[in-house]
């Protein structure tokens, strides 16, 4: 079993987290240019290595956690909630 | 001292009304309901008040109370910006009870279900043969205590204080009796606890899993002789 940790609820089981995605910084809506904007919308970097993700704790807690986490071995340096932890 | 049944049972509760509360933790309807992430507290006896997230209750009463308890809470949330929503037809709740009712549970959830990771008066969300389930630790005692009965304390051991949630002290208690689904909610924590208490769990999913839960745990609870009762 794969753990993942959650702020909330502790360590669990991966299969209760959804991927959401890497994160991004939102542009400005006034001022992006819609490559900004394609680029926010489309484009991810896909590291072989660390990586900036959103989570969806759905089967727990339900809240959106922000990851750091490593693609290549699964480790994890950090997590946090990314409301109240200040999501982009 | 009363008997305690070595075996294991469940009850479908479906019919008891259930809440859903989303609202600011720092808020007013927060501090008014005042339950800690990942505990459940009976209310005075008429609801048990589950934190299921950090922004997030659910309540649970006896089958006619979900729109007196609806009234009540948005009235305690008055001017903030929450919701306040009567799900009793969206969800499914079963009552698992016994001796055994931690090992059954045990083979269809990864949490540890032991007394010093979940005592009772807890409350997690995991996923319970695969399907997302809240699980409220509620134990069950005979003879349970009513509100006018002495040690009469909510699970998490604090007595009931003025302006906390409450919906209709005198006919609810007739309701909860009724029902016998909510069991001993108001069951005392370690400290004041209750050796004759049998363990007990609460499971509620969405109502689409309610045939499914079922069939998982009598399947598992075979070979402990589980009986729906």
């Amino acid at each position: 079993m794969v753990l993942l940790p959650c702020p909330h609820c502790g360590p669990r089981d991966a299969a209760e987290f959804g991927y959401v995605g890497e994160r991004a910084a939102r542009p400005d809506p006034g001022a992006a240019t819609p490559q900004q904007w394609r680029g926010y919308l489309y484009l991810r970097r896909n590291p072989a290595g660390w990586a900036d993700e959103l989570w969806l704790h759905r089967a727990g807690c339900g809240r959106y956690l922000a990851m750091s986490r490593h693609t290549v071995t699964g480790d994890i340096r950090a997590v946090r909630d990314a409301a109240t932890g200040g999501a982009d | 001292m009363a008997e305690v049944s070595v075996e294991v049972s469940a009850t479908d509760c479906t019919d008891l009304a259930k809440v859903l509360v989303r609202a600011d933790p720092g808020g007013a309807l927060a501090a008014a309901l005042d339950v800690p992430f990942g505990r459940a507290v009976r209310d005075g006896n008429d609801a048990l008040v589950v934190r299921t997230a950090p922004d997030a209750w659910l309540l649970l009463a006896a089958a006619d109370l979900a729109t007196p308890l609806v009234r009540r809470v948005e009235a305690l949330g008055a001017g903030e910006f929450a919701s306040v929503v009567d799900v009793t037809h969206g969800h499914a709740l079963a009552r698992l009870t016994g001796t055994t009712a931690a090992v059954v549970l045990a083979k269809l959830c990864a949490i540890d279900l032991a007394d010093p990771a979940t005592p009772d008066g807890n409350t997690f969300r995991s996923l319970v043969a695969g399907v997302a389930v809240t699980v409220v630790r509620d134990d069950a005692r005979p003879g349970r205590l009513t509100a006018g009965s002495a040690g009469a304390t909510p699970a998490g051991g604090r007595d009931a204080r003025p302006g906390r949630l409450t919906v209709s002290p005198t006919a609810s208690l007739a309701s909860l009796d009724r029902s016998d689904a909510l069991g001993s909610a108001g069951a005392t924590p370690a400290g004041g606890r209750d050796a004759e208490r049998e363990r007990s769990y609460l499971l509620l999913c969405d109502r689409s899993y309610r045939q499914y839960l079922r069939d998982v745990l009598t399947d598992a609870g075979e070979e402990f002789g589980l009986a729906w009762t």
